[in-house]
């Protein structure tokens, strides 16, 4: 058994791993405000709308060692992976956020208000975003405040708007800074334009003053009076911060992967010998879930579902590429997850003891993966050593496939055009070699007459 | 511009920079409920006039439709 590392905050229960199970206790403290939400059968309500992720109640008979003093068990579905929002993409972050809005006003609607805002309670079941903390759930008190404000603000709102107003993607700040982006630090950020909005306004400036008002403050806080927050305006202001969020679209920007999919060294017949192979290969294996290592706009991702992968997880560092895949998934229905990566950075563990936020291998055992037309990335262009570029790769999954462009290859000889070429390593035999010493080829194949060797493994654990 | 909207923010909600009650587990002094209540009441007045706005249009459009009929 292994309490998550993530929940803690809220001492009215935790989630819990027990034998491939994810268990949630609830204590004394969260149990009345549970069963006023069972109670009233709004939970099986969003459940059933696919807001919140299904929870049963199950007899506490074998499980009272695992944690002391707990009034009610749940069980919930496995999720095939855990994301956190510094690695979603504009699109996965502003559709969680809408779905968080969207979500608190349908409670709302039922008398239910959420305790808190923040964006870790929201998964992804493919390109779908679930709610997940069943204890967010509470009564809502005629009158009072919207207790995630600030979290909302800082989790989804100002990310976003930095996103969007700005052009610079939040990761590097957001993973830096788990609880988000405050609107005391983006507010310097902000021009004059900026503040003409009403959301800006009320959602980063008001606040950013509040805070530094608090703050000077200090300990010798003034009585004020009391102000009360209709529903209908708490519900006014929800659905106004929702409208702006919806109406955000990242500016046009052309990435160095945008055309890629269309303009690569790749002809007809090339491309659907890899999609082939990729099939074949994924077809023998059947994985639960499949990494997709430099995913681009998910086509090879789509090639290993189709091939009978129940689920994907797709990484790339290139946010227009994410975006589109995240597009192709959505509009589809795919079990397909596009997340941001740079490899060589990969998200850490993280958070109180470090192990709040998982590292991304640690999160999940994925059967398989993918690394198509990535190596020579890490190889040359980020100048990894072959062996433990292989390595890592071969580390992620027990069975997979990647793919070696030689130094032949147009795609390798770009990225050795303004470098002297300082990788005498960077060979087919040695790619070969360090394949075998970690695991079987159990099929490979050519996908030119220049070069690209392509091959499937199985890893010797 | 940035001084202004500072200023009118601190004219607006200087002394009822009320923190929220504690309800759930978060700390409510770390959300001010007078700017809620500010902002739920422009809110009200945006989303609805948004609202009775597109009524209002949807009723000129309709009888610009019938009377080119």
């Amino acid at each position: 058994m292994t309490f998550e590392g993530g929940s803690f905050r809220d001492p009215s229960g935790r989630v819990l791993r027990h034998d491939k199970r994810i268990l949630r206790a609830i204590f004394d403290g969260g149990v009345v405000q549970f069963r006023a939400a069972k109670d009233s059968g709004v939970l099986d309500e969003m459940i059933g709308d696919g807001w919140l992720l299904p929870a049963d109640i199950v007899s506490g008979d074998g499980l009272g060692d695992l944690a002391p003093g707990v009034a009610q068990w749940l069980e919930h579905p496995v999720l095939d992976y855990i994301s956190y929002p510094y690695e979603w993409c504009f699109s996965g972050l502003k559709a969680a956020a809408l779905h968080h809005l969207d979500f608190h006003m349908a409670l709302l609607a039922r008398n239910f208000t959420l305790s808190d805002a923040t964006a870790y309670n929201i998964q992804f079941r493919g390109t779908k975003p679930v709610f997940i903390d069943h204890l967010s759930i509470i009564p809502y008190d005629e009158g009072s405040a919207w207790a995630g404000q600030r979290q909302f603000g800082m989790q989804f709102l100002n990310p976003l708007f930095l996103w969007a107003k700005k052009g610079i993607a939040p990761h590097a700040w957001y993973r830096g800074a788990l609880e988000g982006i405050a609107p005391e630090d983006l507010a310097k950020l902000l021009g004059w334009r900026d503040r003409l909005s009403f959301t800006v306004l009320a959602h980063i400036v008001g606040p950013a003053a509040f805070e530094r008002d608090r703050v000077a403050e200090g300990l010798t806080g003034k009585t004020r009076r009391e102000v009360k927050l209709p529903k209908q305006r708490l519900i006014a202001m929800l659905t106004s911060l929702r409208d702006y969020i919806a109406g955000l679209a990242l500016p046009t920007e052309k990435t160095v992967w945008d055309d890629y999919a269309e303009n690569n060294s790749y002809d007809d017949a090339r491309r659907a010998a890899k999609h082939e192979f990729v099939a074949s290969a994924v077809n023998g294996a059947n994985p639960r879930l499949l990494y997709d290592i430099g995913c681009n706009s998910g086509e090879f991702s789509r090639t290993a579902l189709a091939a009978g992968a129940q689920s994907v997880v797709g990484f790339d560092f290139d946010l227009g590429a994410l975006e589109r895949a995240f597009a192709h998934s959505d509009q589809v229905g795919a079990p397909m997850l596009p997340l941001w990566l740079d490899a060589t950075n990969p998200s850490p563990a993280q958070g109180w003891a470090s192990a709040e936020r998982r590292g991304l291998s640690d999160r999940s055992d994925a059967d398989m993966m993918l690394a198509l037309a990535l190596i020579h990335h890490l190889a040359i262009a980020k100048n990894v050593p072959l062996d433990m570029a292989v390595d890592w790769l071969m580390k992620l999954a027990p069975a997979g496939v990647i793919e070696f462009p030689s130094k032949s290859d147009p795609m390798v000889q770009q990225l050795l055009r303004h470098r002297p070429d300082i990788f005498p390593d960077y060979t087919e035999d040695a790619f070969v070699h360090h394949v075998e010493a970690r695991g079987r080829i159990v099929r490979q194949t050519r996908l030119a007459e220049i070069g690209r060797l392509i091959v499937a493994y199985e890893r010797r654990n | 511009m940035k001084i202004l909207s500072n200023a009118l923010f601190a004219i607006v909600i200087f002394g009822i920079l009320t923190p929220a009650p504690a309800h759930a587990y978060l700390d409510g002094a770390t959300v001010s409920m007078a700017l809620q209540a500010l902002t739920g009441a422009v809110a009200s007045v945006l989303v609805f006039g948004k609202i009775y706005w597109s009524r209002l249009k949807g009723i000129f459009n309709r009888s610009k439709i019938s009377g080119q009929d």
